[in-house]
């Protein structure tokens, strides 16, 4: 019985080790304003080591009450010329809603909320913890979302009126 | 009466000039530090990306007779395993009376920028010797640490053993001093903080030393070539670990490793 005890202890003490070791480090989110209408994403953490893959959110940063109009647009703009990428993309979301179908509409498909607030668009970042995005319009946050305790918002710049006439 | 007024003149004059002569040959054997200085350290968010950086060879911590500087054979940043050569943007200066350099940079994307500089050497007359001082400096932009601890393989170079930016007063500083890439055991580091107030006439008093002796810090590396200096106060501190070269035109030269950092008091 004892000997069982140790061994759960010790277990349990090598599991509470590893925890902390792995979450002795602060994320850290980066972004610059490319003007161009996109943005430059850039994720770590503060002992170096790697962000690939984490998962990178563009917010709307107001209360969602159900307007998915800036999603919506959002979406569209970004897959207009590319229904390949949308269909790959919302399979990727886990969405059943036909990507290639004639009928398909961005407002179909169901409002995932980060804090109350409506995902526009998520990502992840590639494997130098990179990613440039295009800006939505409106206020925005980004969000690097590596999980409990290690989310990071930061606002995003803003899409300029010569921005948009260009793009 | 005349004749005796006259004798102790010559005699005063005599002094004041060996005296004069001893203060000049003393100040010029003080510690020489080549300085690559950046209007910020560690860009937040919110602050330009764009940092100014002065490159200038002087006396840091006497704040007195900078030496004029030839245009440096490189001048270059190490960012994300990539080299960039910035030599041909250096435009040159007059920084209290001596030639200096400066160059604009922009820090695009997070991490770490790692300046270098290999200048020409200096002849120093006083010495009868040449110097030259490889120098590098790491400016952070967002909190990445992507590269302070990277080997650029100068020719004499202070390889960081801690991270040389977002230093509190009282860290101990530790570094590998290495000549064409070895380590070089009991390397003789110099060490002086940069006295800025007394420099720049700002408001700021400078910094007053209680004797000679405290103006430059000597400390030695170990048998492995690594160094560790308690920062005793915040500001800019330069370590130049300083080592024999191979001789110029038959005269002796002094190659020296420098880095720069800054450390900050906790509020």
């Amino acid at each position: 019985m004892k000997i069982r005890l140790k061994a759960i202890l010790a277990i349990l003490a090598v599991f509470l080790f590893s925890a902390a070791t792995a979450y002795a480090h602060t994320p850290i989110l980066y972004v610059e304003d490319l003007k161009d209408g996109t943005i430059y994403v850039e994720g770590g953490f503060s002992d170096g080591s790697s962000a690939a893959g984490i998962r990178i959110y563009l917010v709307e940063d107001s209360v969602f009450e159900g307007n998915t109009s800036v999603r919506d647009e959002y979406l569209e703009a970004l897959f207009a010329s590319e229904p390949s990428e949308r269909a790959a993309y919302l399979e990727k979301l886990g969405c059943k809603i036909d990507g290639h179908g004639k009928d398909f509409s961005y407002s179909d498909l169901k409002p995932e909320l980060f804090e109350k607030k409506l995902i526009i668009f998520q990502s992840q970042l590639d494997e130098h913890g990179e990613l440039v995005l295009r800006k939505p319009e409106g206020k925005y946050l980004v969000v690097f979302d590596a999980g409990p305790g290690h989310v990071v918002v930061k606002q995003g710049p803003e899409l300029t009126g010569a921005e948009k006439r260009v793009s | 009466m005349a004749k005796i007024c006259r004798f102790f003149e010559k005699v005063l004059f005599a002094v004041s000039l060996s005296l004069a002569i001893v203060l000049a040959y003393s100040a010029s054997s003080m510690a020489h530090f080549q300085m690559i200085l950046p209007s910020d350290d560690i860009i937040e968010e919110g602050e330009s990306n764009e940092i100014d950086l002065q490159i200038i060879f002087t006396h840091p911590a006497e704040a007195h007779y900078t030496m004029n500087m030839e245009k440096p054979l490189k001048f270059g940043v190490f960012h994300k395993k990539k080299t960039q050569d910035l030599t041909d943007g250096l435009k040159d200066f007059e920084f209290h009376g001596a030639k200096s350099w400066k160059s604009k940079f922009v820090a695009k994307g997070g991490g770490d920028f790692v300046f270098y500089l290999v200048p020409r050497p200096y002849y120093e007359d006083m010495e009868q010797t040449y110097i030259t001082q490889y120098t590098k400096l790491v400016v952070n932009n967002a909190g990445f640490p992507t590269d302070w601890d990277a080997e650029l393989g100068l020719d004499a170079e202070i390889v960081p053993l801690c991270k040389p930016y977002g230093l509190w007063t009282g860290n101990a500083f530790q570094g590998m001093v290495k000549h064409k890439g070895k380590a070089v055991p009991f390397a003789e580091i110099e060490v002086e903080r940069l006295n800025a107030g007394a420099f720049s006439d700002l408001v700021c008093p400078g910094q007053r030393y209680p004797s000679s002796a405290h103006v430059t810090q000597v400390i030695k590396a170990d048998d492995n070539g690594i160094f560790t200096y308690g920062i005793p106060k915040a500001g800019w501190w330069g370590f130049a670990a300083l080592m024999e070269g191979e001789k110029i035109d038959g005269k002796d030269h002094e190659v020296g490793a420098v880095i720069w950092v800054r450390a900050y008091d906790m509020e």
